[in-house]
């Protein structure tokens, strides 16, 4: 419950206070009505009397009463309908609706603890209760009568209204009450009896207590007097407010449903609207015409006037009232004690009667209320309770209500026991003497008002007045429990008032309960906004804001953030309906799972839309908002340079690899070593694509005119469709500043933003530096991912920064719209402009201990472009390369590279990823020719060339003009092995002009190649042959396999040359066409033949095979596949290995075939295959010797008597070689062998063992040897070794055949 | 003293307040009973992770009560954090009820709040849950690369805990 501006004893007070009824005859009325006020008006101010009063109780203790608060009210005035009252209850809440200043801070949110809107409303309610019987503290304790003394005879008309209220059927307290008599005159006129006069005899009539004399307007107006303070105008404000004030009209609710509910007691409803509803009856007073509404209230009372008043009322109290009711109290105590022997036996028998019956608190049937006589002794009992507490006597007013409780509970009055509760306990609360807890007593008071009176309107006064007493004793669990279960279906506003009571008695709590006040906020303000009061609903939906918000509550926080958007800008809180809009839709990543309601954001939207045109039209005109929807996801921002004007949706960014990039880049630097011929230089690599994987630190360099792709994804986190239109970039520009170098730029730095430099002169771009292109419109589906692309044309040398997404959001409304032609759906469009900045973040950097400890992110330029003056760009068209090879394919393409540039281009340098040769270049288009030659010939290779790593496009001027296509032929080569792979062709060039910043450009395209099977080839040596005249041949064959069975494609296939690439031997023609086609899974065996040459020299010889032309081998791209071939690196590395003379070559075979492709068109493949050959300097060095031996094969020998058996054996040495040679032949059986013998038995040689012969060439000469025996067996003789002694060495001769021999014994 | 007086709000509670009208009505609940709402909520208030499982195949109208079920579970942590000092149990059984929906509570002895919101009452199946579910909270926490306090995303966590809804939530 919140803080009330007046402490509860007052409270009590001022609501449970004696309540006089105010009677005034008709000249009175017009008296006050002159003055703007009505009767009870008048008196109203001076109700509360600050001075003490002694009485004395009916034991004759003195008894003092503090702080007396009377309450007037006419008892003639009819009740206000239900209408009135609700009318009124929900313009006074309306109208208060600020919070006190009063706050209380917990847990660090502020909590306003003053709601002076829900003390109007008690007041509203306690003052429009309108009281039953049994209610008896409400009754009228004393009348007033008012007679002016202007009235022809004010006796006589005092003696009628004391009827007039004797016969009305206004409930008294005692029925017996006092009448005090007020004659009223008026000083400005004069009456027609002297007032003097009139109030003798009423004095004699009703006796000088009961009467006295007022005089008002005592002064003349004319006469001066400072204006003292006017205690009516209070009431000037409320009417002025009742009847000119704004007023909600979503009047629905309060207590016209609890009233209609209320017919339990089968009684007339106090509350329950008869009435008809007219005009009149929502005037809360009918009295008051529209003339009267304007004046001032009580203008004309002076000072004197009110002490006037003031004095009278001291005096009723004084002399009326109070001794008037001590009589009375002491009367009833008399008379009850008299009873008290009767009442004693009879209450026993009661209690025996229905000790058995049912309970209360049970809920049984109800039982009609026992009516009581006005003298019976519980009615008196609870007259003697109620004068007691009316006059402050609260420990006598206990004794009476707890008994009175009783009886009236035996009796099953239930109503009349439910207000003796209420008044025990409140009697209790206020007595200063506290001997029990007042609480249960309320408790149990509610419940019978609820359970079996069924009466809510008591049980809701009730709980206001309970939970005001709990609260002020601390109990605010149990008053937040009560404030929230008086909360119904029916009453939205009363609810919510309640509730928002309960949430604040909950946040008082200790400790307090934060997020229980905060639901019960939430759930008050869903019912102030049903009962359409909407600013109290806005106030209970922010406080709760303030302590849901940012927790990670998805829902909870939408709801929230919804209603705040709604409530704000349904009462015209713009700046806080956006505010609201946009936290709600800002997409938060904290959140556990993001599930919109649809209709909710459908709904949403086109609040949002509304709130944003109506919060743009009190920015400055053109002015864009940052708006939360939808997502862009800066990091995959992509952007890429040498772009076409587009503007639409792609399916994807184009993947980034790393692999590739960096064969790129070194294809790229393999032609800037070859342009810059290895001077120093600092090589960039040219970046054209810069995205979410690439390094960003340096700034996208791009030419004035040419365009730039800048690809967004953006994702609807929404699931309702967005709709955007004129989507495109927004562009900051900023002059190129001369005395800022680049590469200060480029350095990328730490910390602070690198652009800061010039960040500051930059300024939005005009039309005419730069041209964007615009996407008209784009529907995002419910959380759809979308990339969309744009186009940004830079038309001025500068600095140039891609600074936010511009777009309109759309929000459509369909509206039925009745069209000549029958019913037709029309859409309604609304739209905002709005912007979402785009700032994409480098990678998290790693580096140092700052960096990996926090969070530090790397610079990313990709949207700071830098824009030179106009530069020369590449075209290129790689259409011709092809996309399927067999291996050792090789196929000319032309690659067309056209300058679209402004600027001539030098320097154009062709860089491709797998073997390949630059053929012919030209500016015209062309077929490439491969020149014939016939039979065989040979060519020297010039020493100098070298495979190139890049080559150099031979322009004719040496630069290629804007607009010229340079034309060039390129050998792509199938490779030997089958598979796939990508063909990167890389075109470098540099600008003709020096560009400060800009080394070259690149430009790169990428081609699949399929590779498949065709054919493998292998060569080998098979024997070198010396000729006449001292030459060598060299024979040998090429075993050509056709693998490609399964590729029935290719058909036809035969070889046509053989090429041999040596530096000694050259290809000799064949003296016989062999058959030279090789079906699917044969494979031939070609011999070739070759000559040593005279000198060594690069030669290159072809010899072709068959009837075909001959493939020119002088062509650079023959040399150059060749030179890239795995068979060239092997001869190479074998050459490389000096340590055994060898000759090594690579053998060239090249065949075609035919490939029939789509349409029966067949084309002709040529190919060429490479294999490395090795053989050695000389013939083989074990075939310089022919040797052979004789012998007697079978001996026999008595070896008893000669124990040795001499065998001669002669070997046999014939020279091979063309020249003559030195020979030694030693006979051993263990030298030169690594190891003995083993299969046969050992014997010796003997005589001479060693031989050194001269052989001339083709002569054979014989060595005689001789073996010795010494036991029978089978030997083998071959057991000596002969080897040629040259100038490089001893070159040793095999014999691999085993020579056997036997010798038997006799 | 505080504590007695607790029970009888916690009783009104359940009884008279009705005030999302809609989630009241007597279909509605024959509808959607059998219905759990988990939530694991952090040091700040903050929910970590959060499950809906039925047990019946009343898909319709979840949407409703979805927020609701985040305000209940939102407004009974009050009620938690005064509990949980009064019992040496992490399991506090019923704390809190709002309308149908019964609020029980477990806390983990870092004090983490699980919290299922349920309305049919099911006491052993709820232990058993929350004490696998606390075995499972476990083996995440103990995850170095998971930042307490945070959202759980681990897949493997929420595979396994939808497998113990289904044994233990019915």
């Amino acid at each position: 419950m919140s803080q009330c501006s007046q402490p509860t004893s007052e409270f009590i007070k001022s609501t449970f206070g004696p309540k006089i009824a105010v009677v005034g005859s008709d000249e009175v009325r017009k008296l006050c009505l002159n003055d703007g006020l009505t009767l009870v008006e008048l008196l109203k101010p001076f109700s509360k009397l600050n001075t003490e009063f002694q009485i004395r109780d009916p034991t004759n203790t003195p008894h003092v009463i503090k702080g007396l608060h009377l309450s007037f009210g006419d008892p003639f005035k009819p009740g206000e309908s239900s209408q009135v009252f609700r009318k009124l209850i929900n313009d006074d809440i309306s109208s208060n609706h600020v919070p006190g200043n009063m706050a209380l801070t917990v847990k660090g949110y502020q909590v306003k603890q003053s709601c002076p809107w829900y003390e109007v409303f008690r007041d509203l309610y306690f003052h429009y209760f309108q009281t039953q019987e049994h209610d008896s503290i409400m009754h009228n304790l004393a009348c007033i009568i008012f007679v002016s003394a202007h009235e022809d005879d004010p006796v006589a008309q005092f003696q009628s209204l004391t009827e007039e209220v004797m016969k009305s059927p206004v409930h008294w307290v005692d029925s017996d009450m006092m009448c005090y008599h007020v004659l009223v005159q008026d000083m400005s006129r004069k009456p027609k009896t002297p007032a003097d006069q009139t109030m003798q005899s009423l004095s004699t009539m009703y006796g000088p207590a009961t009467c006295h004399l007022l005089n008002l307007h005592e002064r003349k107006e004319t006469e001066s007097e400072p204006p003292g303070p006017n205690p009516w105008r209070q009431f000037a404000k409320d009417r002025s407010q009742h009847y000119g004030g704004e007023t909600d009209n979503k009047a629905n609710l309060t207590l016209l449903q609890m009233a209609m509910d209320d017919n339990s007691d089968g009684e007339a409803d106090p509350l329950g609207a008869n009435c008809p509803d007219t005009g009149a009856n929502l005037l809360p007073n009918p009295m008051l015409s529209d003339q009267q509404k304007g004046k001032q209230c009580g203008e004309n009372l002076t000072i004197a006037d009110q002490s006037a008043i003031r004095v009278c009322i001291n005096d009723f109290v004084v002399r009326g009232l109070l001794p008037f009711n001590e009589r009375r109290m002491r009367a009833l105590n008399e008379a009850l004690n008299t009873r008290r022997g009767l009442r004693g036996t009879l209450f026993s028998a009661t209690k025996k009667l229905f000790s058995a019956g049912p309970k209360p608190g049970v809920a049984g049937k109800v039982p009609a209320n026992p009516g009581y006589l006005t003298d019976s002794p519980e009615i008196l009992l609870r007259r003697l309770g109620d004068i007691s507490f009316l006059l402050q006597h609260y420990t006598m007013a206990y004794t009476s209500y707890h008994q009175v409780k009783r009886d009236f509970q035996n009796d099953q009055a239930y109503n009349h026991y439910a207000a003796a509760l209420e008044m025990t306990s409140l009697s209790l609360f206020m007595g200063s003497g506290v001997r029990r807890e007042p609480h249960p007593y309320y408790d149990e008071c509610i419940n019978v008002y609820l359970n079996l009176c069924k009466a809510p309107l008591y049980a809701m006064r009730a709980t206001l007045v309970h939970c005001e007493c709990l609260v002020s004793r601390g109990y605010y669990l149990s008053a937040a429990s009560w404030f929230i279960k008086m909360t119904n279906d029916e009453a939205d506003l009363n609810s919510g008032l309640l509730l928002e009571q309960g949430a604040h008695c909950y946040v008082r709590m200790d400790p307090p309960s934060l997020r229980k006040y905060a639901f019960h906020l939430v759930l008050a303000g869903h019912r102030y906004s049903k009962a359409g009061q909407r600013k109290h609903a806005l106030r209970c939906y922010k406080n709760a804001w303030d302590i849901f918000k940012g927790k990670g509550w998805s829902l909870a926080e939408n709801h929230i953030g919804f209603t705040i958007g709604r409530l704000s800008y349904n009462t015209r809180d713009i700046d806080g309906a956006y505010d609201a809009y946009q936290s709600l839709l800002t997409h938060d990543e904290k959140s556990v799972h993001v599930m919109h309601s649809q209709i909710l954001f459908q709904k949403g939207i086109q609040d949002f839309v509304s709130v944003v045109q109506i919060y743009l039209q009190s920015q400055a005109p053109g002015s864009t908002v940052e708006l939360p929807i939808p997502i862009v996801d800066n990091n995959r921002i992509h952007l890429s340079l040498f772009g076409e004007q587009f503007a639409g949706v792609v399916k994807e960014t184009p993947d980034f690899d790393k692999v590739k990039r960096r064969g790129e880049v070194e294809l790229e630097e393999r032609a800037h070593n070859l342009i810059t011929e290895g001077r120093i230089s600092f090589f960039k690599p040219s970046q054209t694509v810069f995205s979410g994987d690439t390094l960003n630190t340096f700034r996208p360099i791009c030419a004035i005119n040419e365009t730039v792709t800048v690809l967004i994804p953006l994702k609807n986190p929404l699931q309702v469709p967005l709709t955007l239109s004129n989507i495109s970039l927004h562009c900051l520009h900023s002059p190129r500043d001369p005395n800022h170098p680049i590469k200060q730029i480029k350095t990328p730095s730490r910390g602070s933003s690198p652009d800061l430099s010039y960040k500051n002169k930059q300024k939005t771009a005009a039309k005419d530096q730069v041209e964007t292109s615009e996407l008209a419109r784009l529907v995002l589906g419910p959380e759809e991912d979308v990339i969309i692309s744009l186009s940004v044309t830079p038309l001025v040398e500068g600095n140039l920064t891609i600074a936010s997404l511009i777009y309109h959001l759309v929000s459509t409304k369909a509206v039925d719209k009745q069209g000549p032609d029958g019913n037709k759906e029309s859409v309604m469009e609304n739209m905002i402009p709005g912007k979402i900045n785009l700032h994409p973040r480098g990678p998290r950097l790693n580096n140092t201990k700052d960096q990996r400890v926090g969070q530090v992110y790397g610079i990313d330029n990709r949207l700071n472009l830098l824009v030179t003056s106009p530069l020369p760009k590449v075209e290129l068209k790689t259409a011709s390369l092809p996309s399927h090879l067999f291996c050792g394919e090789v196929k000319c393409a032309v690659i067309e590279a056209t300058n679209t540039g402004a600027t001539p281009l030098t320097n154009l340098c062709l860089v491709t990823s797998r073997p390949c040769s630059l053929g012919e270049v030209r500016l015209s288009p062309f077929q490439p020719v491969v020149h014939p030659r016939g039979g065989q010939y040979c060519h020297v290779i010039d020493p100098t060339y070298k495979d190139p790593p890049a080559a150099l496009v031979d322009l004719p001027d040496g630069q290629l003009n804007p607009g010229q296509t340079a034309y060039i032929a390129v050998w792509v080569y199938g490779g030997e092995e089958a598979r796939t792979y990508d063909l990167v062709t890389l075109l470098y060039f540099t600008p003709s002009t020096d560009i400060p910043g800009v080394t070259h450009r690149a430009v790169s395209t990428e081609t699949k190649v399929n590779v498949s099977v065709s054919v493998t080839v292998e060569s080998q040596v098979c024997n070198i042959t010396p000729t006449s005249h001292n030459k060598l041949h060299l024979l040998g064959s090429v075993v050509v396999n056709n693998v490609g069975y399964y590729s029935l494609s290719l058909q036809d296939l035969h070889v046509t040359q053989l090429s041999l690439v040596s530096d000694r031997w050259i290809l000799q023609s064949l003296e016989s066409n062999i058959p030279l086609v090789v079906y699917p899974g044969a494979s031939i065996n070609i011999p070739f033949r070759a000559e040593l040459a005279l000198k060594e020299s690069a030669y290159f010889s072809s010899v072709s095979l068959g009837s075909g032309p001959l493939v020119d081998t002088s062509a650079n791209h023959v040399l150059d596949l060749y030179k890239r071939s795995q068979a060239c690196c092997e001869v190479n590395k074998n050459c490389a290995d000096k340590s055994s003379p060898q000759f090594n070559m690579g053998m060239l075979v090249f065949w075609e075939g035919s490939v029939s492709e789509e349409g029966n068109k067949t084309r002709v493949l040529h190919a060429q295959h490479h294999t490395a050959l090795q053989t050695s300097l000389v013939p083989l060095p074990d075939q310089l010797l022919s040797l052979g031996l004789s012998y007697k094969e079978s001996w026999t020998a008595d070896f008893k008597t000669s124990p040795l058996l001499p065998v001669p054996v002669t070997l046999h040495i014939t020279n091979c070689f063309n020249s003559s040679l030195t020979v030694m032949v030693t006979a051993n059986t263990t030298a030169g062998r690594p190891t003995p013998p083993k299969d046969t038995l050992p014997f010796m040689w003997s005589g001479m063992v060693q031989h050194k012969i001269e052989i001339p060439d083709h002569v054979t000469q014989s060595v005689n040897l001789t073996a010795v025996f010494s036991t029978p067996g089978v030997y083998n003789i071959n057991q000596f070794t002969v080897s040629v002694l040259g100038e490089s060495g001893v070159l040793p001769q095999v014999i691999d055949s085993t020579s056997l021999l036997r010798v038997d014994a006799l | 003293m505080i504590l007695k007086i607790c029970d009888p709000s916690r009783k009104c509670l359940s009884h008279s307040f009705k005030l999302f009208q809609h989630y009241k009505s007597n279909t509605f609940i024959e509808e959607m009973s059998g219905n759990y709402y988990f939530v694991i909520i952090g040091h700040q208030d903050n929910p970590i992770y959060e499950q809906e499982h039925s047990s019946r195949d009343s898909q319709n109208k979840k949407d409703d009560y979805r927020d609701l079920c985040q305000f209940v579970a939102h407004a009974s942590l009050d009620m938690i954090d005064e509990h949980m000092w009064t019992t040496n149990n992490m399991y506090l059984k019923i704390v809190d009820k709002f309308n149908d929906w019964n609020v029980s509570a477990f806390v983990t002895a870092g004090k983490q709040r699980f919290i299922i919101l349920h309305d049919v009452k099911n006491e052993d199946s709820i232990r058993q849950f929350f004490q696998e579910v606390y075995e499972l909270y476990i083996k995440v926490a103990m995850n170095p690369f998971y930042e307490p306090n945070t959202p759980i995303t681990s897949q493997v966590f929420h595979q396994k805990l939808k497998v113990l809804c289904r044994r233990y939530l019915i």
